[in-house]
């Protein structure tokens, strides 16, 4: 038996077993399973999920403590209703406007941290996920597709890898933003160490956006859009985002 | 049997009905339960029995006459429940319990006609203390009451010269009040002029039927003359309230420290100074006698009179249904912070109650919500126009949102109290505030600029409050979710180790030398059972062809020749004289071939066993 026709019968033999072994619908139906119980996983998580709100009754609490006279808390709250409700132009008129009272200048973010602000980070997440998915899958079941759809897949492929590169860039980028914060209190002041009796380092207004650090026993490191880092108590501020924000880095 | 009829279904189904509605009356007994406040007394003091009734219709319980005990009924209290139909009354009776000697007393068993009866009750009363007083009040019927706890020679230690000594009063403005009345009260503690004495606490109560304001910890100091002797004087100002109706004495004691001088043993004897000069003795002065004298510090109480006071019920009979039980006199208005408002803004609406009473209970529901305006619950703020709390305003502020435009009014408010001078619930009502709602787009079009979203905005600046309150979610992005995290994790680990797999697998694929021995090993397991076949079939050609063509296999791959080119001339080349077993296999092949020579079946199997050890070699 000479060499090609020895691979020849190698590979009609591979094949065969491959047919025989891999069934189609079983794979479709595995994956149909985990595709319900990830979605499941993913409304139980909601469900359970801590720090649940709504848009329109955060926006409804901002206003109320506008006009009780509280910046700090209304821009949190407002701050609130627009990570949950990016595109409700009433909550960034009002956000302005609080601002504007306050003697406050918005945040004025890059070209591209404008660009990463272009979906929400659910949004982004979702997409990268699902582009994820879809590559994972074509690369697993695609020789099981028939010859003529195999191209398009491996073009529909090469699109949503791309997807998630972009969706982890804009979520890399938008990471900062879950540890941004806002002053609660008038006549705060950054301290120059996590201490009562530290000397300040430089005041802080109340409603404005700082990027907490580090946490510290009853202080958090924050730095402020301009630079300036210190240490405030824990209670003078609070993150828009309540629960606790890994580093970046890891 | 004929089946029932409609009406005598219906009979049937009035009867249960009535049934269950009635059952529980009729099986419910007359419960009884009986209780004393304190089942240890000391002989001068009274104790509260309380009886209470759980009945449809309760009767007064027969309390027996226990020897050595002044039973006397001082109130009763009444309460009525209406549950699942069924009438539920209680009736709690009160009565004043009061020793007239020591010992161990018991109460027996309190019956109620016709239904249960209560345990026996047991207490003991103790005789009076050493060196305490009654609490009655002092022979001469002196207005003013004997201080009262206080040991009888170190109230005669600590008393003046003219025999006055400290004591508590409680000066109320009336003697009758109401249940949750609240009145001021001035508690005084007196002390007369020079005795050294020193606040061990605040006054306190000691009885159950009543409530004390908190006291103030700096209370006024003054100096008055009482009787004619002058007394420094310590005033609290608080209010007071009744829990209870009946009539109860209002017994109040504080706690004092009061330095007490004791004789020396000199003072006690004969003056020796006096025996050695005679009447002339220069030593005879109470100065010097004091001189001589110890001063200590002993804790004592001081006791109120204990004045009876009557504290009548809340009357039940014509009660309106928003009383909440603020007793007093109060003056009831009403406040927009708008009078022209837009649809979906909030407007705040104050109700200010403001009078004399007890604030606490004083309590309001505000505006309730209706077709045309959506209302929230109201938050109080107390103000108080005086120390004790009893005169002030108490603020409802309540959010407000009108949800139709056009002319309208703030419907007007009611408040309801108890007048306890006239004895009579009194509904007050505010008047109605006309107010102007306008649709929310009317008013955006002039205050919107033209740069902003075309978007309405209240008169503070601010797009109105979203009437819908939307969907609830989770502020943390889903990026921070493990199950997310860990899902999207998988799904690429997953892929990626079957990209390596796959890999592996071309690999291997792809390398021709296992592929050729792998092959060859195939076609040997194959010439092999081949072999085996033939001994069992007597095939002796089919043996050696099959022998022979499992050794070529496994030679061609040794040699990396095709297996067709593995001949007998070619063995004997390459093994140099080594092979001469494969030879002699060769050999033994073509004679057989050639001569279809039966070979016998061990001689088979002796080859059998010799290839097998030369494959293995090989």
């Amino acid at each position: 038996m000479n060499l090609p026709s020895l691979r020849h019968c190698v590979a009609a033999r591979r094949r065969e077993k491959r047919t025989t072994k891999i069934e189609v619908k079983p794979v479709l139906l595995v994956a149909l399973v985990a595709g319900v119980l990830m979605l499941c996983s993913a409304f139980a998580a909601e469900e359970a999920a801590p720090s649940q709100e709504s848009a329109p009754a955060l926006f409804n609490r901002g206003n109320a403590l506008v006009r009780e006279g509280k910046p700090g808390p209304a821009i949190l709250a407002y701050e609130r209703a627009q990570e949950l409700a990016p595109r409700d132009p009433a909550i960034a008129v009002n956000l302005q406007a609080v601002r504007d009272t306050a003697g406050l200048a918005a945040p004025t973010p890059a070209w591209w941290q404008s660009a990463a602000c272009a979906l929400t980070m659910n949004e982004w997440a979702w997409s990268g996920s699902l582009a994820l998915a879809f590559v994972c899958g074509a690369i697993s079941l695609g020789r099981l597709l028939p010859t003529r759809l195999r191209q398009p897949v491996k073009a529909l492929s090469a699109v949503c890898t791309v997807t998630v590169l972009i969706s982890a860039s804009a979520l890399w980028l938008r990471w900062p933003e879950l540890s941004r914060a806002v002053v609660l209190n008038s006549h705060v002041t950054a301290l120059i160490a996590p201490a009562e009796s530290a000397g300040p380092v430089f005041p802080l207004a109340e409603g404005e956006i700082v990027t907490a650090k580090k946490e510290l026993r009853n202080f958090v490191l924050v730095c402020t859009a301009d630079g300036r880092s210190g240490w405030v108590a824990r209670a003078q501020i609070e993150r828009v985002i309540p629960a606790p924000v890994p580093n970046r880095a890891g | 049997m004929n089946p029932p009829t409609a009406f005598q279904r219906f009979l049937l189904a009035g009867v249960c009905a009535i049934s269950v509605l009635v059952a529980p009356a009729w099986s419910a007994p007359s419960q009884i339960i009986a209780q004393l406040d304190r089942l240890g007394l000391p002989l001068g003091e009274s104790a509260q029995l309380a009886v209470t009734v759980k009945d449809s219709q309760p009767v007064e319980p027969n309390v027996p006459p226990v020897d050595g005990l002044e039973i006397t009924p001082v109130g009763q209290q009444s309460s009525m429940q209406v549950i699942n139909g069924a009438v539920f009354a209680e009736v709690r009776y009160v009565y004043q319990v009061t020793p007239n000697r020591s010992g161990s007393f018991t109460i027996p068993a309190i019956a109620v006609p016709g239904g249960g009866s209560t345990q026996p009750i047991a207490f003991h009363v103790d005789k009076i203390p050493t060196g305490q007083n009654s609490r009655s009040p002092r022979p001469g019927g002196s207005p003013l009451p004997a201080p009262s706890g206080t040991p009888a020679e170190e109230e005669a230690a600590w008393a003046d010269a003219k025999g006055q000594s400290a004591f508590l009063r409680v000066v109320l403005p009336k003697q009758e009040i109401t249940v949750g009345e609240l009145i001021p009260v001035e508690i005084k503690a007196c002390f007369p002029a020079g005795v050294a004495a020193s606040l061990n606490g605040l006054p306190m109560l000691t009885g159950g039927a009543f409530a004390l304001n908190k006291l103030d910890d700096n209370p006024e100091q003054t100096r008055e003359v009482i009787d004619g002797q002058p007394y420094n004087v310590i005033t609290w100002s608080s209010a007071l309230s009744a829990v209870e109706a009946g009539d109860y004495p209002l017994n109040l004691e504080l706690p004092v420290m009061v330095r007490v001088r004791e004789k020396s043993k000199r003072g006690g004897g004969r003056n020796s100074f006096k025996d050695f000069f005679g009447d002339a003795s220069p030593f005879d002065d109470s100065v010097v006698d004091d001189f001589f004298d110890q001063v200590t510090e002993k804790p004592l109480a001081l006791h109120s009179d204990g004045a009876l006071l009557r504290i009548q019920p809340l009357p039940v009979q014509g009660r309106p249904p928003d009383f909440s039980g603020a007793v007093g006199k109060f003056d009831v208005s009403t406040e927009a912070s708008v009078i022209r408002a837009v649809t979906g803004d909030p407007i705040t609406l104050k109700m200010k109650i403001t009078g004399q009473g007890n604030f606490d209970r004083v309590a309001t529901n505000g505006l309730a919500s209706s077709a045309g305006w959506k209302s929230y619950k109201p938050n109080a703020r107390f103000e108080p126009a005086d120390r004790e709390g009893f005169a002030g305003t108490k603020t409802f502020e309540q959010a407000i949102v009108p949800t139709r435009a056009g002319p309208s009014e703030i419907p007007a408010l009611s408040f309801s109290y108890f007048d306890p001078d006239t004895r009579s619930y009194v509904t007050k009502t505010t008047s109605p505030i006309p107010i102007e709602i306008v649709p929310g787009s009317a008013i955006a079009s002039a205050l919107v600029p033209s740069t902003t979203p075309a978007m309405a905005r209240a008169t503070d600046g601010l797009v109105p409050d979203h009437p819908e309150t939307g969907r609830v979610s989770s502020l943390s992005p889903v990026v921070l979710a493990p199950w997310f995290l860990m899902t999207n994790a998988l799904m690429a680990a997953a892929t990626a180790i079957g990209l390596l797999v796959r890999r592996w697998r071309q690999l291997r694929a792809n390398d021709t030398e296992r592929v050729r021995a792998a092959a060859a090993s195939a076609a040997v397991r194959e010439a092999v059972s081949e072999m085996d076949e033939s001994i069992k079939n007597r095939n002796s050609v089919g043996f050696f062809h099959a022998a022979r063509r499992a050794v070529a296999e496994r030679l061609a791959e040794r040699w990396s020749v095709p297996a067709s080119r593995v001949t007998l001339a070619e063995i004997q080349a390459r093994l140099n004289g080594s092979g001469e077993n494969i030879c002699a296999l060769f050999k033994r092949g073509d004679e057989v071939a050639y001569s279809h020579e039966e070979v016998t079946a061990s001689e088979l199997t002796q080859w059998r066993a010799n290839i097998s050890q030369q494959l293995a070699h090989l």
